[in-house]
């Protein structure tokens, strides 16, 4: 399998009044084509940022200071962010969902007329076209009664149904990229199986590749062929969900995982173990691991040495961490 | 069940609220939005009820007509053996002292402009319940009994994290010694990390506090993990009440099931091997819900009884209740 996009050693740092923030330090990953992986971490973490990134959607004071952006064998970060290459690349070559779609789409223009744009600028259909090819992704997505619905406004969908339109509009032009942040934090438990279903649907059909950006462990679970765990603007364990969920080995994501309660499992069954503490600021970050202060498995060696690196620790299972935690009882 | 009288601090009998939808310059009543229509529960002392449910279920209508926040339309809420549901707003003082409630986004609760030591002084000042010689110490040991440094009080609420905020706002709601604790969706908006965090606080508070628990949440893994029992509420009504042990083992209701299989959990091994129950359509409106069963348009099991008349919240055995003729 190709891979579909290749991020190598991103950083992105904010300059800030009061110090430089490094909300993306270092962060690699990959997707192949028709894959769906996961992106983890708690707020702050640097997810999104990392995301907008690779896009070049970062805004003063953020900066991209380095790393290399691999699509379709060029290195796109070194597109100028506003030409015409790097604009169409987001609106037809990785697209976004994001997770509030009342934000992402506009309350005072008619789906038809967001749609359509997409399609005559991107793909230089005419208006009759357009409008017709709109309808027909509207129905790709499950939305009943399409050809009179594309006339409607934003507000006179549900919110299910507007995460719908927005699927369908970040599939207008047939991506090969789709990048989802947390795309159903704000949809019912039941309308999210739905949406997520119709993504896996998607990428089976499409071959679209979809990263899902999200703080709910559960979803990448059920739905990620590949994890990545991010704290603090680095990736700190990566690997196949099934190593990742069911032998962390980092620290960090064994806490995550112990801080969720489980379907099943009550109070008397078992305790919840918080990671205690708070994340770091990331002004004025030590030299050392970032998770050091609320690690329960430290080592002197952790407070001595630099920031650990990714190592291997089983088939394409990673993390940066001078402990593995299957050496641990 | 072996519960006596005094076991029960809550009993809700057929509870309904109903949102008059009023148009026109003479607002004119056009319809109803039916947010609680016809519920009942008991809540026992010390115990933590659960009511799940998605957007619109009227589980935060149920804690505000507990709460009195909300006059009932009808039905009556007996609170430590005293109906409620009618008491005029200037004999309820004593009852806001007795309910305590947290709510879901800590920061839009707590005053930006207030700091955080005079926001948990205020029920004490309100209640009379401590001179000023006292406040000073009374705040700083709730800030204790919560996980905050007692220095934490000079801040304002936009200089603490989320996890922080959320502990203000429990030691505000205990401030005054309430017997029952109105939880909606205290976890929803925190980080993970925080999340389990204020699970387990409200925990040890509810042991050291006696503390009976009301938990109100759109995630069924988080609720069945806190609370004793759970009501899953879909649409204004009960659709399945038991403990949350058999909640998981054995769901009853087909509304309960396709809930439970569209949680995900975080064992992609085991998730495998789920069964997915994925629902047809969105939740219909409250104010022209379905005939007869509420949940009938979208069941996998519906028959055309269920259409016609609504299900009694009926006990098949051990305190396990579900409102479901094809059970």
């Amino acid at each position: 399998m190709a891979v579909a996009l290749d991020v190598q050693d991103l950083r992105t740092y904010f300059r800030t009044k009061k110090g430089l923030v490094k909300a993306v330090d270092g962060v690699s990953f990959y997707i192949d084509e028709g894959e769906i992986i996961g992106i983890v971490g708690e707020s702050g973490c640097g997810k999104s940022e990392t995301m907008l990134s690779t896009v070049q959607l970062i805004q003063t004071p953020g900066e991209i200071v380095s790393g290399r952006v691999i699509f379709n064998g060029e290195d796109i970060l070194q597109l100028k962010a506003n030409s015409p290459a790097m604009r169409s690349i987001r609106g037809s070559k990785i697209s976004f969902i994001f997770k509030e779609p009342m934000t992402s789409l506009n309350p005072t223009l008619s789906i038809n007329r967001q749609m359509t744009e997409i399609l005559e600028l991107h793909l230089d259909m005419d208006k009759p076209t357009a409008r017709e090819r709109a309808i027909e992704l509207l129905e790709m997505v499950g939305v009943p009664d399409a050809g009179s619905r594309i006339d409607d406004l934003p507000h006179q969908f549900s919110g299910g149904m507007r995460q719908r339109v927005t699927i369908a509009m970040a599939l207008a032009c047939n991506p090969p990229i789709i990048i989802a942040d947390e795309p159903t934090t704000v949809a019912d438990i039941t309308t999210q199986a739905q949406l997520l279903e119709l993504m896996k649907e998607l990428v089976t059909r499409l071959n679209t590749a979809i990263i899902i950006v999200t703080q709910n462990l559960g979803v990448v679970a059920r739905y990620a062929r590949r994890i990545y765990v991010m704290y603090a603007g680095r990736i700190v364990e990566s690997g196949p969900s099934e190593a990742v969920f069911n032998h962390p080995c980092h620290p960090y994501t064994l806490g995550l995982l112990r801080s969720v309660p489980r379907l099943g499992e009550n109070k008397t069954l078992r305790k919840l173990a918080p990671i205690y503490g708070l994340p770091p600021d990331l002004i004025d970050m030590p030299p050392y691991c970032a998770f050091l202060p609320r690690c329960t498995h430290k080592t002197e060696r952790c407070e001595k040495d630099p920031r650990p690196e990714m190592r291997p620790v089983g088939e394409g299972h990673y993390i940066s961490c001078y402990v593995d935690l299957r050496d641990t009882p | 069940m072996n519960t006596s009288l005094n076991d029960i601090l809550v009993e809700v009998n057929n509870l309904k609220m109903y949102f008059p939808i009023k148009r026109g310059i003479f607002r004119r009543k056009v319809g109803e939005v039916k947010a609680v229509d016809d519920i009942d529960f008991t809540i026992r002392r010390n115990e933590t009820l659960g009511l799940v449910g998605e957007s619109g279920c009227g589980k935060t209508t149920t804690g505000r007509c507990i709460s009195r926040f909300y006059n009932p339309t009808s039905g009556s809420i007996f609170f430590d053996g005293t109906d409620i549901s009618r008491m005029p707003e200037k004999h309820l003082k004593p009852l806001r002292r007795s309910i305590g409630a947290i709510f879901q986004d800590p920061y839009s609760s707590l005053n930006p402009r207030q700091r955080a030591g005079s926001i948990v002084a205020e029920p004490l000042k309100f209640h009379h319940l401590a001179d000023k010689t006292e406040l000073h110490d009374r705040v700083a040991a709730l800030f204790r009994l919560v996980g905050l440094d007692p220095v934490m009080s000079y801040r304002v609420p936009y200089e603490l994290s989320g996890g922080q905020q959320q502990r203000i706002a429990i030691a505000r709601a205990l401030a005054s010694q309430p017997s029952l604790v109105i939880c909606d969706e205290p976890v929803s908006t925190l980080d993970i990390s925080a999340q389990a965090q204020i699970i387990n606080l409200l925990e040890e508070l509810q042991e050291s506090q006696e503390l009976t628990y009301l938990f109100l949440s759109r995630d069924l893994a988080t609720v069945q993990y806190i609370s004793d029992r759970v009501a899953v509420m879909y649409l204004g009504r009960i659709m399945e009440l038991t403990t949350s042990e058999e909640l998981c083992k054995n769901p009853l209701h087909p509304y309960t099931q396709a809930l439970i299989s569209a949680t995900p959990i975080t064992d992609p091994v085991v998730d495998k091997t789920r069964q997915r129950i994925v629902l047809e359509g969105e939740i219909p409106s409250p104010v022209n819900p379905p005939t007869g069963c509420h949940f009938h348009p979208r069941c996998p099991i519906a028959i055309g009884e269920c259409g016609e008349q609504r299900p009694p919240l009926r006990d098949v055995g051990e305190g396990h209740y579900v409102a479901c003729i094809r059970v």
